[in-house]
């Protein structure tokens, strides 16, 4: 990764807030540690599927309100950040559904969003990381949100299904969907060669 | 491969901006967020408190009034029986005062040595007690209708014959057929009159004339056979020394 211009900002990586190992399960859950330890993990989430900076706090802090009231059943520490994610994923496709609301009533909109773009990238991947978003404008967000799970967090299919709330072979089925749109763009991925 | 690389370039490019003092802004407004939550939450429960306080003070005088009026219907409807003695409302109905314990008589010398016997734990007042209390519920508000007062005065009869003292059973059943002569109950009332005077009171001069009370209410009823042949017998009987009158 290059390095960054402005020392301040903290960059999300899709690995922050990954339970360390021998994270005891089981413990009982404050909402400040959860707060401290997965509020990276939820940003980086939020940011990646909405795709805009400005819109990750307000996210954020539905999510961890949320969480706040029903912290309670959550039973352990281990499952605490899989919990998190679906509440910011929920969070997420709420906003995402209001956005192509809008995006049909205002089709002519300027897009200045403040891109999750990373500010060292080289010139040339500024406008391809704001072609994918409005490309994934276009997607439902049923299928965007799988798809960003796992082409842009990274994370395996089982993970993908159980953070969308569906089976590996629905989660299959809206990665797929998304891809044939975004195919175009990106090219084929690292499995399909 | 040039495809692959773009994307991968395309998934290292991306950075969610997440600063601490974001997070620290984020965390000032979740407390925030949180605090008015929890002040709606204390402010909401103590409105509730209030409320189940206001009516409960509301409620409370109220239920205790309507209680008070109905131990004083009691009171009134036993004292308006001829017959039966009732202590009035406001003292406690087996409690009598200390000045109305009776002295020991100087001619009873066992009596002198014994320890005072407390009258409210006598059978008999605890049995006066258990029919007040049976009363308090059998008998209605004062504002109670014609019919109802049949009701509430056969209840004092049943009352009276439960706590094994029939003879305060005869005003009430005698108020029943004298007051409310045209009341279908009123022979049965007669009928039960001449029963208790003749079965438990040992009194066959009443219980006659009670009985032929009964065959007159109701000449065509079901109880005039009846209430004739026990007549009869009543008048067959040997009259007693004395006893209660209808």
């Amino acid at each position: 990764m290059p390095e960054t211009t402005r020392p301040r900002l903290a960059l999300v990586s899709p690995e922050a807030g990954r339970p360390a190992s021998g994270d005891g399960s089981g413990a009982a859950i404050s909402f400040d540690e959860a707060y401290a330890r997965h509020a990276g993990y939820v940003a980086g989430l939020v940011g990646r599927i909405l795709g805009r900076n400005d819109d990750v706090p307000d996210v954020v802090q539905d999510v961890f309100l949320i969480a706040h009231r029903r912290l309670h059943s959550v039973r352990s520490q281990g499952s605490l950040r899989a919990w998190l994610g679906r509440i910011a994923i929920r969070e997420a496709s709420r906003r995402l559904r209001w956005r192509r609301v809008r995006l049909f009533l205002q089709p002519a909109r300027t897009i200045e969003a403040d891109l999750v773009a990373d500010d060292g990238a080289k010139a040339d991947l500024q406008p391809l990381v704001a072609l994918l978003y409005s490309t994934l404008d276009r997607v439902p967000p049923r299928e965007r949100v799988a798809w960003v799970l796992r082409h842009l967090q990274e994370e395996p299919l089982d993970t993908v299904a159980e953070l969308c709330g569906c089976s590996i072979a629905t989660a299959k089925r809206r990665i797929a969907a998304a891809e044939l749109l975004l195919r175009p763009i990106l090219g084929p991925g690292e499995g399909d060669e | 491969m040039m495809p692959t690389s773009k994307r991968r370039r395309v998934v290292d490019a991306l950075a969610v901006r997440w600063t601490p003092a974001l997070a620290a802004r984020v965390e000032r407004r979740l407390g925030e967020t949180i605090g008015r939550r929890r002040r709606r939450r204390r402010m909401a429960i103590v409105g509730l408190v209030l409320l189940f306080i206001g009516g409960a003070s509301f409620a409370l005088p109220r239920a205790r009034e309507f209680f008070r009026r109905r131990q004083t219907a009691v009171a009134a409807h036993l004292a308006r029986a001829p017959g039966v003695a009732v202590p009035p409302p406001s003292v406690e109905p087996a409690a009598p005062p200390a000045t109305a314990e009776p002295t020991a008589s100087p001619a009873t010398a066992e009596s002198a040595g014994a320890p005072a016997r407390n009258p409210a734990a006598t059978p008999e007042a605890t049995s006066r007690r258990a029919a007040h209390r049976r009363l308090a519920v059998a008998i209605p508000h004062p504002s109670a209708t014609p019919e109802e007062s049949v009701s509430s005065l056969f209840a004092i009869a049943d009352a009276a014959r439960l706590a094994g003292r029939p003879a305060d059973a005869v005003a009430p059943l005698t108020a029943i057929f004298t007051k409310f002569p045209g009341d279908s109950r009123a022979a049965i009332a007669a009928f039960q009159l001449g029963r208790v005077l003749a079965d438990e009171l040992d009194d066959p001069p009443a219980a006659a004339r009670a009985f032929e009370r009964a065959r007159d209410l109701a000449p065509g009823g079901p109880l005039a056979k009846d209430a004739a042949t026990r007549a009869a017998e009543a008048h067959r009987a040997r009259p007693p020394a004395g006893g209660a009158t209808p």
